[in-house]
């Protein structure tokens, strides 16, 4: 089989992955919007059929390019809603009531693979300075930072949901609104780990590359600048005891500048990351 | 001495470390809007002086077109650095004073906490409760007849400490960097020897207390190699060099991407930029000669030529080049070699527009120009950096804290017996608060079950 022929059937399982993805946002949806419980389940099946359909279109992109899908905003963001989904199907199975969280997951994953699939999805060689553990490991956390903190940003987003009209009997179901406050803390916690592990293993890969650390290059700043408010929360949290509403919305500023800098900011302006992403 | 006490006491006060971390976030923030003079060239300022000399001289004096080398950004981080210190102290201290960290007493314990008792029908053996608690991974700390302390995480309270202490070591490490780092880039042709001297580099970057980068010795490039994708990505670059040192004795060493030389305490990058380099010699009528060397930057892809302008020197001749390494126009590799040379004198003055291959030489108003030959050249990048080892170590310290923080969170838990029941559990914990109540409610209710055996 030749790479295009690969790449057809890769990018047609990506497509059906995303039609499961879309019917368990639908249900997700659903489940929140009319607090309808019995939804909840085909939601989860159908994340997890795409999941298995993702895995697969993953599988063979990383069997034809002899390599992670680490290269290319077509493979990040196919990598990284991977991981997402992953990382939520784990915390729903080990947290059963954090389930409607995929409120949030499913459709934020969905929609990074929709954006990747009208990218390029043209297979490329590896440059050299792409060669190596520390690129692996950078952009394996970012993924998982990612991850936690959609699923924070979910907690989040219950939380607010759950203060406004908690006396359903939906929402009686999810965990206390407290309870939704410390797991999202708890997940933004673990996101900032994440971030941390993600920023070090790329300043060593750029020592190892460009013999320099840090070079304030615009995307680094961002990260930078990310790192720093999620530091702010987690701070306003311990010493201004900041929780609730007030923490819920902080939270959700840091994901839409997380997700800037990640996302939006290789494309806006000329970065090093930009040659790669 | 009690007011140099007050200032630090001010300086690690919560509200003014989060003052800190958001004057940071807003001049990194700074750094990203307005252009920086590293990241843009003297002329880009020139122009913006003449545009709008007012918010340039507003920009040029608060230094926030350099942000991170000005003064007040420099201020910042040393005021971090002091309070990061400050804190670091006085959390070893109070952790070590901290003998007793699991109290009996319960003034300790939140009265929230309190529940009622678990009525029990046999007794439940201390021995049998610290097996219980132990299953959960808790470890007693403290007992009495009737109370037992448990703890889990202890290590948590050494968290904060690591974490900061490697945040301090990487702002250390940041400021020895910015005081003694030596950089130097210079581009190489495939023969030629870079002496190593300051004065031959081509972009130095030097700390604020050194003057000068001498590398102390020689670097000799002998082969240049590069492999591209079918794509057009460079598949692999590498410099094969000699090293030359003061004595003369030569070391064969290859450098590749991610895999610098290290040799004499100075490590060599091999950097993205690198090309073709073409060799002219200009013989004048009066018989005497120029040879200079053109060097061409490599283009994205192999359908476009290797490009180059610049001045002829000691001529009024620019020349602009378009080079491609095979006349099939196809290739990166060098084949049959086909060069399109304009030559200017002054602006518009075109005194040659054709196409020549190596060997040829052509006639510019009675001045005899050779293409003589055709070689690659190799950017490399040298670099000693005292602070990258304590760097290093902050990084691994800072997430090995940031980890013990936020993953293992302390918690202590209370259970006091009175005759055969457990009369309260209580505890406490400094995250997560609720996921630590539902916890003990768990185990609360497991107690109960364990009572009713």
């Amino acid at each position: 089989m030749n790479d295009l022929s690969i790449l057809k059937y890769e990018v047609v399982l990506h497509w059906i992955a995303v039609g499961f993805y879309i019917l368990s946002t639908v249900f997700f949806a659903y489940s929140v919007s009319f607090q309808k419980e019995r939804t909840i389940k085909p939601a989860m099946l159908f994340t997890l059929i795409g999941l298995l359909f993702h895995s697969i279109a993953l599988g063979i992109r990383w069997l034809s390019t002899g390599h992670g899908p680490y290269l290319m905003k077509y493979e990040i963001l196919s990598s990284n809603a991977w991981v997402v989904m992953v990382m939520f199907l784990i915390v729903a199975w080990r947290y059963p009531r954090l389930r409607p969280t995929g409120v949030v997951a499913v459709p934020l994953s969905f929609l990074m693979m929709t954006i990747g699939l009208f990218m390029n999805p043209e297979i490329k060689g590896l440059p050299p300075s792409l060669k190596g553990v520390w690129l692996v490991i950078h952009v394996t956390f970012n993924h998982l930072a990612v991850g936690a903190l959609i699923i924070a940003l979910g907690a989040a987003v219950l939380y607010l949901l759950k203060e406004k009209k908690g006396d359903t009997e939906f929402f009686k179901k999810l965990p206390p609104v407290d309870v939704l406050d410390a797991y999202s803390y708890k997940f933004a916690g673990f996101g900032f780990i994440f971030w941390s592990i993600t920023i070090v293993a790329g300043a060593i890969w750029a020592n190892q590359a460009w013999g320099r650390y840090w070079g304030w290059d615009p995307v680094e700043t961002w990260s930078l600048i990310t790192w720093l408010l999620y530091g702010l929360y987690l701070h306003s949290r311990l010493f201004l005891k900041w929780k609730g509403k007030k923490s819920a919305w902080m939270l959700v500023l840091c994901f839409i500048l997380s997700i800037l800098s990640i996302y939006f900011i290789p494309f806006m302006v000329k970065s090093l990351h930009s040659a790669y992403f | 001495m009690k007011i140099i006490e007050r200032f630090f006491k001010t300086i690690t006060k919560p509200k003014f470390v989060i003052t800190l971390i958001i004057l940071t976030l807003i001049a990194t923030f700074i750094g990203v809007i307005v252009p920086q003079v590293s990241d843009k060239s003297p002329s880009y300022f020139e122009e913006w002086k003449l545009t709008s000399p007012n918010t340039f001289y507003i920009v040029n004096l608060l230094q926030l077109n350099r942000v991170y080398t000005s003064v007040w950004f420099l201020s910042l981080v040393f005021i971090i650095m002091l309070s990061l210190g400050y804190s670091l102290y006085s959390q070893v201290r109070r952790n070590l004073k901290r003998k007793d960290f699991a109290p009996l007493l319960s003034s300790h314990w939140p009265a929230a906490a309190d529940w009622d008792s678990i009525e029990t029908k046999t007794v439940i053996e201390q021995e049998s409760l610290i097996r219980f608690m132990r299953r959960r991974r808790y470890f007693l700390k403290n007992r009495s007849d009737d109370i037992l302390v448990f703890s889990k995480n202890s290590i948590n309270r050494w968290g904060g400490v690591i974490f900061h202490s490697g945040l301090f070591l990487i702002i250390i490490a940041a400021l020895i960097g910015l005081a003694f780092q030596k950089r130097g880039f210079v581009q190489v042709m495939e023969g030629e020897v870079f002496s190593g001297i300051h004065d031959d580099f081509l972009v130095k970057e030097l700390g604020v207390f050194q003057k000068r980068f001498d590398v102390g010795f020689k670097t000799q490039l002998y082969k240049f190699n590069h492999e591209y994708w079918e794509t057009d990505q460079i598949k692999d670059i590498s410099s094969s060099v000699n090293i030359i040192d003061k004595d003369g004795k030569t070391k064969e060493k290859t450098i590749n991407v991610n895999s610098p030389l290290k040799y004499n305490g100075i490590n060599i990058y091999q950097s993205f930029d690198y090309g073709y380099a073409l060799t002219f010699i200009l013989k004048r009528p009066d018989g005497s000669e120029t040879v200079t060397h053109f060097l061409l930057d490599r283009p994205d892809r192999r359908t476009k030529p290797f490009i180059g302008s610049s001045d002829f020197p000691r001529t009024p001749y620019i020349f602009k080049m378009k080079f491609y390494s095979d006349i099939s126009m196809n290739s990166f590799r060098l084949g049959k070699p086909i060069l399109y040379l304009q030559v200017l004198k002054g602006v518009n003055n075109i005194v040659f527009d054709g196409l020549i291959i190596p060997g040829n030489m052509i006639n510019i108003e009675g001045n005899l120009v050779k293409f003589f030959n055709i070689s690659h050249w190799s950017g490399l990048i040298f670099a000693k950096d005292i602070g990258i080892v304590i760097v290093y170590a902050g990084f691994i310290i800072a997430v090995t804290g940031i980890i013990i923080i936020y993953m293992l969170p302390y918690k202590e838990i209370r259970l006091t017996r009175v005759g055969d029941s457990i009369t309260s559990i209580h505890g406490t914990t400094k995250r997560y608060h609720a996921i630590f109540e539902e916890e003990m409610n768990n185990i609360k209710a497991e107690l109960g079950v364990k009572a009713d055996e």
